[in-house]
């Protein structure tokens, strides 16, 4: 569990002060995945450097399973690192191996795993995110888009990290592709019992996949609730830029209208279903 | 971390000194660069400096704020302070061990330090007054009859602003990189000299393919755009020369004029 203590952070660039987060209070818990949604430039992605320290704060502290990150008597940063694995938007730039499987291997490398052990955690992440084993010879840049990002993610998987944050793994991918590395990404939660922290500025794309929803906006985290929570309120969403997914708004049409549609329903799939069942179909005219 | 390099930084401001022609004030700094090193007494410096505070106060860049590109050199200019004070033969100062400090040193040192820490304020003072595409315009622009010996002029002068524009966004790419790999466990702070300089390679590989890609893409916009290099090529924006550039000359004149006569003055 992370727990996220009052942290602000400015970023200065001579004498040019942006306020990039204040005094956030977040906790993300185990098991679960959790999304931060805000508009672009709203400090999701300063937030989540701070999870592995890459950041340091201005003030505020993170406790990571009730150890404060920053004290080095009790943890290393190196293992802070190891124990949140994050993946950069457009992690795809960091490949530089010869080989995909090198490149996974890179950071079990860095952690002195013996050789058995490298071998064993590469297979193990380059099949969690779907990667195919004949692609493990080959040259990243030989690779599509979406699998490269595929490799790129099992290279931080391979650290065996207890909190997987990711910031928008499925940015200027293809709808095809972005459903499925967002399906990987749950099965990882549930199967590998990793807890996920998914970054976004979709609704639509976290709406079936999230537990839990922080919504960032101006550097404040201005609500937090499970997805039928966060989704009822419409107006506040939309003040701050955020669109709610098409299928929601379809039912609030249909609220309006007069039929009381339940308030938890948010897949298409779930939508469909219900509509079905519930409003009679004029055969005819 | 990368972005605290301040050297060849530009101050946006709407002063008379940003607004000079980039020609004039390259000519100027060249001029200046020449005369400081001819300075031979200390009260040649005295024009130089009071043209350098007016021209200062002028651009409304803060002063502080200049002097802050001193700080990188300061270890430079140190060390050529100490080699002067002890190097120079005449009146002995102290001894320190088997060195000899002597007065003439020391007033020579001082001579050497002013005259460095001059060279760099004036240097600043341009590129902090004028945008990197103002000054490539007017190097190109300066170079022109270089042109009539088939020098290609304005392809060196296109080379160089890609190169100036592209390296705040090589920097933040560094940045995100380094980070990147940090992230997966990389360290570049501690080991040996020979294991640091490894840790180099999951930076620069990253580093060049995005390089190369971008000047691909570059180069394909350029192409689309009909770039031909130089033949038959307009400017959105025309250098011209104005009463300001007239003043400017006819003040640094002025201050050489000043110069000439306060390096007769004896001490
Ligand atoms: N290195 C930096 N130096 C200065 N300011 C920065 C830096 N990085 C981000 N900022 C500023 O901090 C604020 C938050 O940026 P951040 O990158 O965290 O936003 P974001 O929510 O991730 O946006 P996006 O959806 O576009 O990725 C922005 O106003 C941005 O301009
Ligand atoms: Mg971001």
């Amino acid at each position: 569990m992370i727990e996220i203590k009052s942290l602000t952070h400015t970023y200065k660039n001579n004498g040019v002060r942006t306020d990039a987060i204040k005094d956030i209070n977040l906790t993300i818990p185990d098991g679960k995945i959790t999304a931060i949604i805000g508009h672009t430039g709203s400090g999701k992605s300063t937030l989540i450097q701070h999870l592995n320290g890459l950041l340091k704060p201005d003030s505020g502290d993170i406790l990571l399973d009730g150890i404060s990150i920053y004290d080095s008597k009790k943890i290393s940063m190196k293992e802070v690192r190891r124990k949140v694995g994050l993946v950069f938007q457009y992690p795809e730039y960091q490949l530089f191996e010869e080989t995909v499987y090198k490149d996974i291997a890179f950071a079990p490398k860095n952690y002195g795993c013996t050789k058995e052990e490298i071998d064993e955690r590469v297979h193990l992440a380059a099949k969690a995110v779907g990667l195919k084993e004949s692609n493990l010879q080959k040259s990243p840049f030989e690779l599509s888009g979406g699998q490269k990002r595929k490799a790129a993610i099992a290279g931080v998987l391979a650290m065996k990290p207890e909190v997987l944050v990711l910031d928008e793994p499925a940015a200027g991918l293809d709808p095809f592709g972005r459903e499925k590395i967002l399906y990987e990404i749950g099965k990882i939660c549930s199967e590998e019992a990793i807890s996920v922290v998914l970054v976004s500025h979709s609704m639509e794309e976290v709406a079936t996949c999230a537990h839990k929803i922080a919504v960032m906006h101006g550097g404040e985290i201005k609500m937090t609730g499970s997805p039928s929570e966060i989704f009822t309120k419409v107006k506040e969403l939309e003040q701050m830029r955020l669109d709610i997914p098409q299928i929601t708004k379809i039912l609030n049409e249909l609220r309006l209208k007069g039929i009381s549609v339940p308030e938890d329903i948010f897949s298409v799939k779930e939508a469909a279903n219900w509509i079905l069942k519930n409003i009679p179909v004029n055969k005819g005219n | 971390m990368l972005k605290d390099i301040t050297l060849g930084q530009y101050y946006k401001g709407d002063s008379a000194v940003h607004k000079l022609d980039p020609r004039t004030k390259i000519l100027i700094t060249i001029a200046l660069l020449v005369s400081l090193f001819m300075i031979k007494s200390w009260w040649g410096f005295l024009p130089v400096v009071l043209f350098l505070l007016a021209t200062i106060f002028l651009s409304g860049v803060p002063f502080l704020f200049v002097v802050k590109g001193l700080k990188a050199i300061a270890v430079l200019v140190m060390i050529t302070g100490l080699f002067n004070v002890f190097l120079t033969d005449g009146t002995v100062w102290f001894k320190f061990y088997f060195l000899t400090a002597t007065y003439e040193g020391l007033s020579l040192a001082g001579f050497m330090v002013v005259r460095i820490c001059l060279l760099i304020v004036v240097t600043s003072l341009l590129t902090l007054t004028t945008t990197p595409i103002m000054l490539t315009d007017g190097i190109e622009s300066l170079l022109k009859p270089l042109k009539k010996i088939k020098v290609p002029v304005h392809e060196f002068a296109m080379m160089m602003t890609i190169a100036l524009r592209f390296i705040p966004t090589i920097m933040e790419e560094t940045d995100k990189i380094m980070k990147a790999q940090s992230a997966r466990g990389a360290d570049f702070e501690t080991g040996s000299l020979l294991k640091r300089a490894k840790a180099l390679i999951p930076i620069l590989i990253p580093l060049f393919i995005s390089a190369f890609r971008r000047a691909d893409e570059l180069a394909v916009a350029m192409e689309c755009r009909c770039y031909h290099g130089d033949t038959n090529r307009t400017k959105m924006k025309q250098l011209h020369y104005t009463w300001l550039d007239c003043l400017a000359l006819l003040l640094v004149l002025v201050l050489f004029a000043f110069q000439f006569i306060a390096e007769g003055i004896k001490i």
